[in-house]
């Protein structure tokens, strides 16, 4: 199994006493690491929520570009040149500041079987 | 909401759509237990599973990470290819497997068998299926045919209670399903779809962009509750019935029920009302955590923004020293509100195929009368009445330590058995140990339960096996086999059928021809396996109308007559079964037998609520600790615990601690996270594999005295930071 592109975050938010979870995905980091980029891809496809919407973030009319353009989402942590991933929903401010840079989360390392013995 | 089948099913038959020279073929997921399962699409080339993908169209989809590593599982090294069976004692710390060929161990098995039978009667052997729940029809029919009425499963533990107290209420097994265009208020109770099936989320998703409210109890803050409910209420584990009570009283004191239902329809309301005054808001408050304002707000938004439907736990609330009541309190809400059986309510299906979901099967074929009729072999009937009385298909296995002690079970046929599922496991794996012959049949070699066998055979995988066919609603799914088995792997129900003919039932098992079986059954639909295609599935066409208030038009009761098919034909919140078995005969609250409030001289020591057996994402129970794509998502056993609950004790994040509490002492670590509130301590199960680490050494053998299930969701514990 190769290394994985795209994961899901899931924080503390010591705030509002809650767990807040965010997607993070390779397009913060490179061009899409499956190399899919006229359709939707596999992180998109695959998530079992529907949580993850793929589409042209410069474009008011696109399901994605629209909630862009209306405001509703805000950019992830991403590399510069690089297409970028946004976040639709209310991130706690004590989350927001934690979020960490692409390049440390992405892509999730695979860890081979091992003795997790206590 | 995005049209997938659109999106995305290929227009080709061609896996890449350009020549890549791969193929596609279909089958089902068993990766977790639900029933019906999820689609699987498989992309092949030179006979090999390349790559698999959500079957979109089927009806649940998409795939989680489960499904998915389903791959994994199929090409692991360590699958096991042959039968094996033991050299040394068992005892010794190593079984000795040796390679045996079919033969040798179909003739060992049979002569096993035999014998028992000949010197205890065939009900001495045990029949039981674990996960997944496919091989059960065949199973079962084994039984039958051999004379053995002692056939059990896991769900001794996991829906059938919750069946069971529906069966008490209506007569008929329903516990809710999913909002329909129609339903305005969705009560989600002790479940969290999210991770126990995602399948379920997109359809969640829609009802609230159309406008649904969403009730959300559940202990936890769980995405479902986070992303879902309107109202989220937290009651303290084991308290749930006392929650609903609280929600009754409110609905009864103002007026809220629906009257004429009430009046015509159920049986024990007076009585219910009086005992419900002791159920005022602001005393459940103290008793369930629950703000009294909430429960008001919940039981009017319940009761008034009619349809409501309900999606409850299958086992969240069972798991419990109350566990039957707590679920008929809950279905009590439904009955009161007049939501059964109205369209975007708890409906009923007017016109359901002539099969049965909860075993895969289909009474005939598994021989039920027959099994009526061998009731007073079954080892349960004493320990456990009502279910003996009700739940005709199968017994109650959580007491199997006292059925091997007093030598009613001499041998057990297992499939896919976990034996540390249970409570105090080391009793149960004793009990495998001193039975005369055990047989497993499983994916991997699982020392927790195989060191205490005879014997394991190697099962093939959901590539593999074509059996059974599955349906939703009205539409029937098959499934080819996708590859050959991996070595020497079988079908359960090749398993099942070989032993049978062998036993000298070649009748009754059509000369040992699963498809035969199949087609068996699907006669009384009129088609056979070969007649339904993949991956379209095939509709076989209702009879006629979908009707609602069926109890009006006597489509509920055998006899036709209007009403329910209980004793009293009513709605039964006072049963009359519970009444004649001696127990409480009104839906009643009882503090869990290990609580602060029940047992406050325990809870001085262990001031922390234990709750277990909830489900996580990629994980199901005990399995697929062997997949790394899985594993590297969850790493190790760990304790959730509310980040004031750990500072207080000086734990951080992945800390090393243990758990303990007056049964026993585990050690795992630290999860620090808000999903549990203060003063709750979660911790997922099935961590056999990793020393000291199972939670099922701190659940104690208390059952519920309806049901026999057992209180994994409530009991104390304390927390501490080791090493």
């Amino acid at each position: 199994m190769e290394d994985c592109w795209n994961t899901v975050l899931e924080f503390n938010s010591h705030e509002e006493k809650r767990v807040v979870w965010i997607p993070y995905v390779c397009t913060q980091l490179r061009e899409p690491a499956c190399g899919e980029v006229s359709k939707p891809p596999p992180c998109v496809r695959s998530c079992p929520c529907n949580a993850r919407i793929y589409g042209d973030l410069d474009s008011p009319t696109d399901p994605a570009g629209k909630l862009v353009a209306e405001g509703k989402a805000k950019p992830l942590p991403y590399e510069t040149d690089k297409p970028k991933a946004y976040y639709f929903g209310k991130i706690p401010g004590d989350v927001e500041v934690l979020l960490p840079k692409p390049s440390e989360v992405l892509p999730r390392k695979y860890i081979p079987l091992m003795d997790v013995s206590p | 909401m995005k049209d997938y089948e659109t999106l995305f099913m290929d227009a080709s038959k061609d896996g890449c759509g350009n020549g890549c020279g791969e193929s596609i073929a279909y089958t089902f997921c068993d990766a977790c237990n639900q029933v019906p399962y999820c689609g699987v699409k498989c992309y092949l080339r030179n006979g090999q599973i390349v790559r698999v993908e959500s079957w979109y169209g089927f009806p649940n989809a998409p795939l989680c990470s489960k499904g998915f590593a389903t791959l994994q599982r199929q090409y692991h090294p360590q699958r096991l290819g042959y039968p094996l069976i033991r050299t040394k004692p068992k005892g010794l710390p190593d079984p000795g497997w040796v390679r045996i060929s079919w033969d040798e161990a179909y003739d060992i098995i049979v002569s096993k068998m035999k014998e028992v039978r000949d010197k205890y009667g065939p009900e001495a052997v045990l029949f039981y299926c674990g996960d997944p729940k496919e091989m059960r029809p065949a199973v079962s029919r084994l039984a039958t045919v051999f004379g053995s009425p002692n056939f059990g499963t896991e769900s001794s533990t996991c829906f059938r209670a919750a069946a069971l107290a529906s069966q008490l209420m209506f007569g008929l097994i329903a516990l809710g399903n999913l909002p329909t265009k129609e339903t305005k208020t969705v009560l989600i109770w002790g479940t969290n779809p999210a991770w126990s099936s995602p399948y379920n989320m997109q359809k969640l998703f829609s009802a609230k962009e159309k406008g649904a409210k969403f009730i959300v109890v559940d202990t936890r803050r769980t995405p479902v509750a986070d992303k879902l409910a309107d109202i989220h209420l937290q009651p303290r584990p084991g308290t749930d019935a006392a929650l609903a009570l609280g929600m009754i009283n409110v609905i009864i004191a103002r007026g809220l029920y629906d009257r004429e239902f009430v009046e015509n329809w159920t049986y024990g309301f007076e009585a219910l009302k009086e005992y419900v005054k002791d159920f005022a808001p602001e005393k459940v408050e103290e008793t369930t955590w629950v703000p009294a304002y909430k429960i008001v707000d919940a039981a009017i938004l319940f009761a008034a923004n009619r349809p409501a439907t309900l999606m409850a736990g299958a086992s969240t609330l069972t798991h419990s020293t109350n566990a039957v009541q707590t679920v008929r309190s809950i279905l009590t809400l439904v009955a009161l509100t007049g939501n059964f059986d109205v369209p975007g309510g708890v409906a009923v299906p007017t016109h359901p195929l002539p099969f049965r979901s909860h075993d895969m099967g289909d009474p005939d074929f598994i021989m039920e009368e027959k099994k009526i009729e061998m009731k007073h072999k079954r080892v349960d009937k004493d320990y456990f009445p009502v279910w003996a009385e009700l739940v005709h298909e199968q017994i109650q296995v959580n007491l199997l330590p006292e059925y091997v002690r007093d030598g009613k079970i001499r041998m057990a046929i297992l499939f896919g058995a976990n034996v540390t599922m249970w409570p105090q496991f080391q009793e149960y794996q004793e009990a495998l140990k001193n039975m005369e012959f055990v047989v497993a049949v499983d994916y991997f070699l699982r020392p927790w339960t195989h060191n205490y066998v005879d014997m394991v055979l190697p099962a093939a995988t959901n590539y593999e096996r074509f059996e059974p066919f599955i349906w939703f609603g009205r539409k029937i799914y098959v499934r080819k086999p996708v590859v050959k088995p991996y070595l020497e792997a079988k079908s359960d129900w090749q398993i099942v059928f070989d032993l049978a003919v062998r036993l000298g039932y070649a009748e009754e098992f059509w000369n040992g021809d699963t498809k035969a079986g199949l087609n068996h059954i699907l006669q009384k639909v009129g088609v056979t396996l070969d007649e339904i295609p993949v991956p379209d599935g095939l509709e076989i066409p209702p009879l006629g109308q979908e009707e609602y208030r069926k109890y009006e038009k006597g489509l509920l009761r055998k006899d036709g007559k209007p009403g329910f098919p209980t004793p009293t034909g009513r709605v039964e919140i006072w049963s009359t079964i519970l009444e004649k078995h001696g127990y409480d005969p009104l839906p009643v609250f009882k503090e869990p037998e290990e609580s602060p409030v029940s047992r406050p001289d325990l809870a001085r020591k262990y001031p922390l609520i234990l709750t277990t057996g909830s489900r996580v994402p990629v994980y199901t129970h005990s399995k697929w600790r062997e997949l790394s794509w899985l594993r590297d998502l969850m790493p190790r056993p760990v304790a959730s615990i509310n980040p004031e609950d750990a500072e207080e004790r000086n734990i951080k994040e992945g800390d090393l601690v243990a758990v303990e509490n007056s049964h026993g002492k585990i050690r795992v670590y630290a999860h620090l996270t808000y999903i549990v509130p203060p003063g709750v301590v979660d911790v997922f199960h099935g961590w056999a594999m990793v020393p000291k680490a199972h939670v099922n050494v701190l659940i104690p053998r208390v059952f519920d005295p309806i049901s026999g299930f057992p209180a994994y969701k409530v009991g104390l514990c304390q927390v501490y930071k080791v090493g």
